[in-house]
């Protein structure tokens, strides 16, 4: 630790460059090739001179915030570790929606731009497995595309921070489930859920979180580190993006009103998805400190499956503890490369 | 060692936190917002609406008047979409030899 009078160097350098936005952290690093697009939708295939597992790993990410939350820094990244593994990781983002995917349904995802990833990733490697990966709602997203798509070569599933159970979701849950809130109350003009809303009901969740943080930024000011991490993951915290109308009606009426996925089937179109009909091998990786996916949402998954080997991952932290800090890089990060390993063929 | 001041402001917003917590997860809470925002709603939709009118009476464009023009924008674009997706060949989905064993077939009538 650096002495009294350097910590306040220290200390008043990072705390201008803080006020004046100078040492806004680099983040997403970890070098990549897009290998699909279509719309919004965009698949990378992150760089490696060691991939020695098959099959390749396929991480959907989420629908409310952007994907570099799993390639924050080189040091926190989930990406970069899981390369540096061993594994071909590849990555299904989805660029901010704009009035033209105001009407995107979750169909649209299930049964349009996920399948396709799959198709273009497998033609791009030769493989003809996949190893599917769910960050948050991306969870929600593949677990329909696994459940409605039995025809598609999954060979092992897993789920980061998904939500299950939508009564343990808290406020912003509850404002739907029990119709104090429609969807079109908070749908803009041009069709979306804007970003704004999003960001102000996960404030609303911790209403002193801002002012702690702001606080243990100040007393770690000094610590190049602890602001470099506190940056990056503020950053990313604040950099909501909107959620397409027809999707968030459909979020509202069949996972929060109708609970379905707790229930196990869940409509889908013209059918109906039921988590039954995964068979794979799945991981069900959770936080216990979660408080925008509570752990009691996620737990359900497990046994909702129909897997033989569904497994479960534990975590002491909160929602982003599979991406930053000690719990990501001491128990998270090794326990799903370990899984995946355990899953996949050498060579 | 955690600084008095940091044990100070942990001893008064811990509890404050835990208050805060518990109060947005209440009922009344719960019933304030959803009134808030629903009322919010309703006196900007009026306030544009009269605005509109007042732009509209002098002949000028107004904000509602540019969401008209980007959702119709945005119609199109949805509409060039699924023109794409009928032209495109369909290399899109998986191929055939990565999705399993094709589904058993009826026996052919002799």
């Amino acid at each position: 630790m650096p002495d009294l009078v350097a910590r306040q160097m220290l200390r008043a350098r990072n705390g201008l460059g803080c006020l004046t936005g100078a040492n806004r952290p680099a983040v997403a690093q970890t070098p990549r090739d897009l290998v699909w697009k279509r719309d919004k939708a965009r698949l990378w295939r992150y760089r490696s001179g060691q991939r020695r597992y098959r099959p390749p790993v396929l991480i959907v990410h989420s629908l409310v915030s952007k994907s570099y939350v799993l390639d924050l820094l080189p040091n926190t990244s989930l990406v970069r570790y899981l390369t540096g593994e061993g594994f071909d990781v590849f990555l299904l983002e989805w660029m901010p929606p704009d009035p033209a995917d105001a009407e995107n349904t979750l169909e649209t995802y299930v049964d349009d731009y996920i399948p396709a990833a799959i198709g273009a990733l497998l033609g791009d490697v030769g493989a003809r497995e996949v190893t599917l990966i769910g960050y948050c709602f991306g969870g929600i997203l593949t677990l329909l595309v696994a459940a409605g798509h039995p025809e598609l070569p999954i060979r092992n599933m897993m789920v980061m921070a998904t939500p299950c159970d939508y009564r343990e979701m808290g406020f912003m849950s509850s404002m739907f489930a029990e119709a104090r809130l429609d969807a079109d109350d908070v749908i803009d003009q041009t069709g979306l859920v804007p970003a704004r809303a999003l960001d102000e009901g996960f404030q609303t969740l911790k209403p002193t979180d801002l002012l702690v943080q702001r606080v243990n930024l100040f007393e770690n000011l000094w610590n190049n580190e602890f602001v470099e991490g506190f940056l990056a993951i503020n950053q990313w915290a604040r950099d909501q993006v909107p959620f397409p109308g027809g999707a968030f009606r459909q979020t509202v009426s069949l996972l929060i009103r109708q609970n379905a996925l707790l229930a196990g089937v869940i409509p889908l179109g013209h059918r109906e998805a039921r988590l039954k009909d995964i068979r794979c091998p799945f991981l069900n990786a959770f936080a216990e400190q979660d408080g925008i996916t509570p752990a009691a949402s996620s737990e359900p998954l497990t046994r909702l499956v129909g897997s033989e080997d569904a497994s479960e991952l534990r975590l002491r932290s909160g929602h982003i503890g599979f991406v930053a800090g000690r719990q990501a890089a001491r128990i998270a990060r090794p326990q799903i490369a370990d899984w995946i390993r355990r899953h996949s063929d050498e060579g | 060692m955690t600084s008095l001041w940091r044990q100070a402001f942990d001893a008064v917003e811990r509890p404050l936190a835990t208050a805060a917590e518990s109060w947005v997860q209440s009922k009344t809470f719960m019933d304030l917002a959803a009134v808030t925002i629903r009322v919010q709603r309703r006196l900007r939709a009026d306030g544009q609406r009269m605005t509109e009118q007042w732009l509209h009476a002098w002949g000028m464009p107004a904000h509602g008047d540019l969401f008209t023009l980007m959702n119709q924008v945005a119609s199109l674009e949805r509409q060039v979409r699924d023109l794409e997706r009928e032209l495109q060949p369909r290399n899109a989905r998986p191929p055939a030899a990565h999705l399993g064993p094709p589904a058993p077939q009826p026996p052919r009538e002799a």
